[in-house]
């Protein structure tokens, strides 16, 4: 396990809200730009922010509302010349582990196809490491990204 | 994001720009719906200016290719690149669909 040093970090609050999006959008790619990550990964970070946020808000909190926090860190890997920039989503609603979901399967048939499960498939192709855990009450879902 | 669409003889062209996200990706599910209800079948969709799309969008075009089919109808897609290409390979959708280079293979006039 390589040795993790925090570098620089930063989070915002909002009702887990799929309105908030472009507010949640407009902070993570300030953040990106501030920490000074490649033009490459914005619509990586995009999409998995997306995916998170809209997860969050349609199942974390049913029937009423709370809040989601966004915590975008970059952190150094000692002995690896490479840093982690990771995208951090916190809420306190249902215990939910979207890991859990197992991996789509492909189909040829359009009848066959489900809705489903496909944002989880594309977080884990487009993260470098990601990883979930239940903290009390809270849900932590972390993505990241090798620079 | 904007949706243009196009009655050429072999099919109609629907050319979507911009970004197909949660909060948009209704509006193409809309714009085929309302196809459907116009009496077309053969939909072919140009995503040459689709920028960035997410599973909400590919819900979308789930839901529009399932309804096209029940009516007995089709969709297909050209012009992909970037991250609509790998999305729409990573989900599967690459060899669920038809996907051409451009809009003129299949739909010449």
């Amino acid at each position: 396990m390589p040795k993790i040093v925090p570098i620089q970090a930063a989070s915002l609050r909002i009702p887990a809200s799929l309105e908030h999006l472009p507010q949640a959008r407009a902070f993570v790619n300030s953040r990106s730009r501030e920490f000074g990550l490649p033009a490459e990964l914005g619509d990586k970070l995009d999409l998995v922010l997306e995916e998170l946020l809209v997860n969050v808000g349609s199942y974390a909190y049913p029937g009423g509302s709370g809040e989601l926090e966004i915590r975008c860190t970059l952190e150094g890997i000692v002995d690896r010349q490479a840093s982690f920039f990771c995208l951090c989503l916190r809420d306190w609603g249902v215990a939910f582990d979207p890991l859990s979901i197992s991996e789509r399967e492909h189909h040829d048939s359009i009848d066959d196809m489900e809705v489903g499960g496909l944002g989880i498939t594309l977080i884990r192709h487009m993260v470098d490491e990601c990883t979930y855990r239940r903290v009390g009450d809270m849900n932590e879902f972390r993505a990241c990204f090798v620079v | 994001m904007d949706i243009a669409t196009e009655k050429k003889q072999a099919c109609t062209l629907v050319s979507v720009a911009g970004r197909m996200d949660a909060l948009t990706a209704t509006e193409f599910e809309k714009a085929c719906q309302l196809l459907i209800e116009q009496g077309e079948r053969t939909v072919v969709t140009d995503f040459s200016d689709l920028e960035y799309i997410s599973s909400a969008g590919l819900r979308s075009i789930l839901a529009s290719a399932k309804k096209l089919k029940k009516a007995g109808g089709s969709i297909q897609f050209c012009g992909l690149k970037g991250m609509v290409e790998e999305v729409f390979r990573v989900s599967g959708f690459a060899t669920l669909f038809t996907i051409t280079d451009t809009a003129e293979e299949v739909c010449p006039k």
